[in-house]
Order: structure tokens, then sequence, then C-alpha cells
């Protein structure tokens, strides 16, 4: 059975139809891309999905429970969280902070309990750090622990990111461009981490992404939007090859001759992309 | 564990020197203190969330109210109405901070402010019971009368130290604890907080009931003290003051606040002999503070200890 499974979503924003009549289906330990030019709705459906904003009809599934319309922190819980296209981090605090923040929902943070500072609670606190350290160490940033998020380099921020949303032990994992404005190495980095997360810990990953190669290399599935609709989906071969996909990305080709694939493994001209993409 | 020494030989000497002042106008600057810092203590923990409230003052004066009105009309002893002050403070933050903490930012600035004046102009505008804009007179001092005399501030300090002394505590504990930290996270990055299943809108009610709790347990103390409260005691330009308290003393640590309230409530005083020009002198001296130390007095006393260490 699928995982994720979404039914004709739509979102609508007075007059503008931002996602349109979109139906996909997630299978567990998938490592699903979503692309799409800009504007083309990958976010919205990000943010319907992860329920940072109601649907306004259709219906969204997550192990066989709907879970349309629950709002984002109840959703953490059920075992869905996302993160953002912008660098969203406590720029204040220390690396493993952040980690430890994410650890939130196994804290048990009552006023009143706070107001007690029981052996018992601090034997827990030391436990969450033991824990915020082993995720640390997972994503690769350990070196850092100690020094301040505002303080790192972007590609650290970006695995940072992927760090504290792996706090609340997510099922499935929505990444919002996670590789947006990165070197080579660093997005081979964060690949990496992406195949970690199934591997080593059983996390089903949606990506939104414009770095086709990124994309093309690590998902299994690949599902393309334009205009709020569902226009491809299939295998990174299937998909790359599939005409409307081509035509969503580079306009209509006068002359069939040139091979169309090559322009969507340019890095470049997809992280240009990449930053303005609403 | 110097610092445990510290503190240990601060509180002996706030409950030992007083004994050996006689001068009552020294003692109630001291009882000013204290209300002072409860205000600016309970203020700062919603502060540290990113919201800055000026209806604190609103809430100040129900504290105030609700101990006054079970006193002289309900006959309730001083000691049992004093905690209800703060319960009826806390009980309207529920639904004011409902509805204000729906908006961010100066609007949610505009909502307390609206509201600390909605306050004042109920009770200012019912006569009955509330006194209208002539105030209450006569409230009774607390149990027993021979100890807790108008005339000697001896005991009515000891009472506002207590006082003070349990809002400092709480409000540091739940600072440190988890809560204090989900506080904090919350004011660096909500939308991230809640996405990780913080529960943002209900921590910031949290911290705002708190706030109003003690704000109300300050006015409580107050109306018993002064046996005397008014609409116009309770203005948004004290709300105002309590936070030119935080930011003078410096927002970033639990110190701040009170060391803000002590040297703002302070610093008046020392200038009441300039006559008409105390309110210019503490007026220059605030923004010369403000352009020397911007994160405050604790800020600066933290950076002159950083450099000490390096160069050490």
């Amino acid at each position: 059975m699928a995982l994720l499974e979404v039914q004709g979503l739509t979102k609508r924003f007075g007059g503008l139809v931002a996602v349109n009549d979109v139906s996909l289906s997630v299978e567990p330990g998938e490592i699903r891309g979503l692309i799409g030019p800009n504007g083309a709705g990958k976010t919205t459906l990000f943010n319907v999905i992860s329920g940072a904003l109601k649907p306004s009809a259709g219906r969204i599934r997550f192990d066989g429970r709907d879970i349309t319309g629950v709002p984002m922190h109840a959703l953490v819980r059920r075992g869905v969280v996302r993160t953002f296209q912008h660098s969203q981090l406590f720029p204040g605090f220390t690396v493993l902070r952040n980690v430890l923040i994410g650890l939130h929902l196994h804290a048990g943070s009552g006023f009143l309990e706070g107001l007690v500072n029981s052996p018992a609670t601090r034997r827990r606190r030391e436990e969450l750090e033991d824990r915020a350290m082993e995720i640390v160490r997972f994503v690769g940033i350990s070196a850092r622990a100690h020094e301040l998020a505002a303080t790192l380099p972007h590609g650290y921020k970006r695995i940072l990111q992927v760090a504290v949303a792996l706090g609340p032990t997510p099922r499935l994992l929505l990444l919002d461009e996670p590789v947006a404005g990165m070197n080579h190495e660093d997005v081979d980095r964060m690949m990496d981490l992406v195949r970690d997360l199934r591997e080593k810990r059983g996390i089903t990953v949606v990506l939104v992404e414009h770095n086709m190669q990124a994309v093309m290399n690590v998902c299994d599935r690949i599902t393309c939007i334009q205009f709020g609709r569902k226009i491809a989906e299939g295998t990174p071969e299937v998909v790359s090859q599939d005409p409307t996909v081509i035509e969503a990305y580079l306009g209509t080709f006068d002359d069939d001759d040139g091979d169309p694939v090559p322009n969507m493994d340019s890095h470049d001209a997809s992280n240009v992309d990449s930053h303005d993409a609403a | 564990m110097t610092s445990r020494l510290a503190l240990a030989a601060l509180l002996a000497a706030l409950a030992l020197v007083p004994l050996g002042i006689s001068d009552q106008y020294v003692l109630h600057i001291m009882v000013m203190i204290c209300l002072n810092v409860m205000m600016a203590v309970s203020m700062w923990l919603l502060g540290i969330t990113g919201l800055i409230s000026f209806g604190q003052a609103g809430f100040m004066f129900i504290g105030a109210m609700t101990t006054t009105l079970l006193v002289k009309l309900g006959h309730w002893p001083f000691w049992v109405s004093l905690p209800f002050g703060a319960i009826a403070a806390g009980l309207v933050s529920i639904p004011v901070g409902r509805l204000s903490l729906r908006v961010k930012g100066v609007y949610f600035f505009l909502v307390t402010l609206a509201f600390g004046e909605v306050v004042r102009g109920v009770f200012a505008y019912f006569q009955d019971p509330f006194g209208g804009w002539y105030g209450i007179r006569d409230i009774p001092p607390p149990e027993p009368a021979k100890l807790f005399d108008t005339l000697h501030k001896l005991p009515f300090y000891y009472l506002g130290l207590v006082l003070t002394l349990i809002t400092c505590l709480v409000v540091y504990r739940a600072s440190r604890a988890w809560f204090g930290m989900i506080l904090w996270s919350i004011r660096e990055g909500d939308l991230l907080a809640s996405s990780v299943g913080v529960n943002v809108p209900g921590f910031k009610l949290a911290a705002f009931v708190v706030a109003a709790f003690f704000a109300g347990l300050a006015g409580s103390f107050y109306a018993h003290y002064f046996a005397y409260i008014s609409p116009l005691v309770f203005t948004f330009q004290y709300s105002v003051s309590i936070l030119v308290f935080i930011v003078v003393g410096g927002f970033n640590s639990f110190a701040g606040p009170i060391v803000g309230a002590v040297v703002l409530t302070l610093i008046p005083e020392l200038f009441r002999v300039t006559g008409k020009y105390q309110m210019l002198i503490f007026g220059l001296i605030l923004v010369g503070s403000m352009l020397t130390m911007p994160d405050g007095i604790m800020g600066a006393v933290q950076r002159w200890r950083a450099r000490r260490v390096r160069s050490s």
C-alpha cells in the first residue's frame, strides 16, 4: 500500500489555481522527485501536503489515514516532516541546540515540570542531548556541533536543516529544494545523505528540486508539474525523455535534430532557476 | 561555585541590610524596586518569544482591583485575596491572549496597548464598584494590622522581597527548562519550530498567561501597600517604562530585566534634588545608555567579561 496518497488535490488562491487536480502516490521507501518550471505549484503542493495550507479540494492519505487539513504541528506527530526552501534555522543557537529543538516531541515540556529541576528531568535532558549528537554525527557535521548555526557555510546550513527535521523521527520527509545554490561537492554530500535516510533510517523522501542531475541521480520516480497540473510521472529515464516535460522546460523545438536532454543536466541553468522559485 | 556564593551573599544582604535602615523613604524606594522587578521579569519571559506586551499595566490593575474588591466588599483576609489577584489576571489573560496572539509584531503591540486602555476605561467608567476616576481609597493593609502599619515600611519590604523572589525563581527556572528553550526557539524561527511539532500558539499563550499572572500578583501587592488604586496609576506609560527597564538592562539574559529595573528606579531618585531637571537628566541617561550599550547593561557586562577572558 502507498505511504502517501494524494487524490485530486486542488489549491486556489482567489482566481489563481496553483495546484490543479493533482494525484500521486508514493510507496514506502521510495525517493520521489517533484520537478517543474518556476511557479508550477510544487511548493504550494508541498505546503498543502505538509499541512501548512488547507486544500481547496481533494484528499490526502498518509499510511492509510486521511490527513487532509490536519495542521502542520499535528501532522509532525504522525511522521510527516518538511524542510523549507529558504534556510530556516535557529540562527542564534548552536548546531547541537538546533537539532535538540527538533527533538521537541520527545521532550515532554510541561511548564510545571520545568519548574522542578528533578534528577529525572535532568537525565531526560541528557538523553535528548545524546540523541541530538547522534543525529549530528549521522548527517556528518559533528565537527561543527558547537558553532552557531548563523556562522555555518551554506551547504552545512542545508544539511543542518535536514538534521533538525530528523528530530521528530519522520517516516515521510518532504525536502523543498535541498541543494538550491550549492556547489558540486555539497550537492553530492546532500544526495548521499538523502540515500542514507532511506538505507539507514527507512525514511521515505519526497523532494522538490531544480538541479536535474541531482534529481535524476537520486530519485526512483519523478513527478513533473506544470501550471499546477501533473504532466508526467515515471522513472528518471522515462521522464527525462518525455516530450511534454522537455517542452515544459525548454519550449517547443523547431528542429528535432538536437538532443534536448543536455540542457536539463546543466547545473548553472538549474541553479539560477531555483533562486527565484516561488 | 563562586556564583552560588555571590547569590547567597546577595540574598543575605537583601534580607539583613534593611534592618539597619530607618529612613522610611529609602525603604519605600526598595519596595518600588521590588514591584518594578516583578513587572520587568514577568514581561521578560514573554519577551523571549519575541513578543512585547504593552498591556502589562492592565493585568497589574486587574490584580489590584480584584484583591481590593475581595477585601473591601467581600471582607476576605489579605493572605487569601493576594493570590486571587494574580489568578484573576491570569484568567483574563487567556481570552485576551487567544485574541491578541493571532497577530504579530506591531499589531500585537497595538492590541495589547488597547487592552490596557480598555481595562482602565472600564474601571474608570463604573464608579460602582470600581471607584471611577477617583479610584479606591483606604484599602486595608495586610494582617496582622499591628505588623503592617502604613507608617513602617519594613514589613512591606520583606513581603515585597518574598514575592519578588518567588517571581524571579519561577521565571528563571521556566526560562532555563525545556519550556524556556522552546520560547527562545520561537523567537529564533517560529516557522521552523512549528515544523518540528512545537505548538507555537500554545507556548506563546502559556508565556502570556504566566506574565499576566505575575503582573497581577504585583498589582495585588501594590494595592495593599499604597492603600489606594486609580486608573491614573496603571497607565500605558507604566507598561512602556517596564519595557525600558528590560531594554536598558539587556534582553538576552535573566539578570537584564532585574538590573534594568533596579538601576532605572534608582536613577530618578538620585536626581530628585535637581527638581524640574530630574526627568531631563533621566532622559539623557537613557539615550546615552542606549547609544553606548545597545544590548543593555548585561550585554555590556558580558562583552567586558569575554574581553577579559581573551586577554588573560
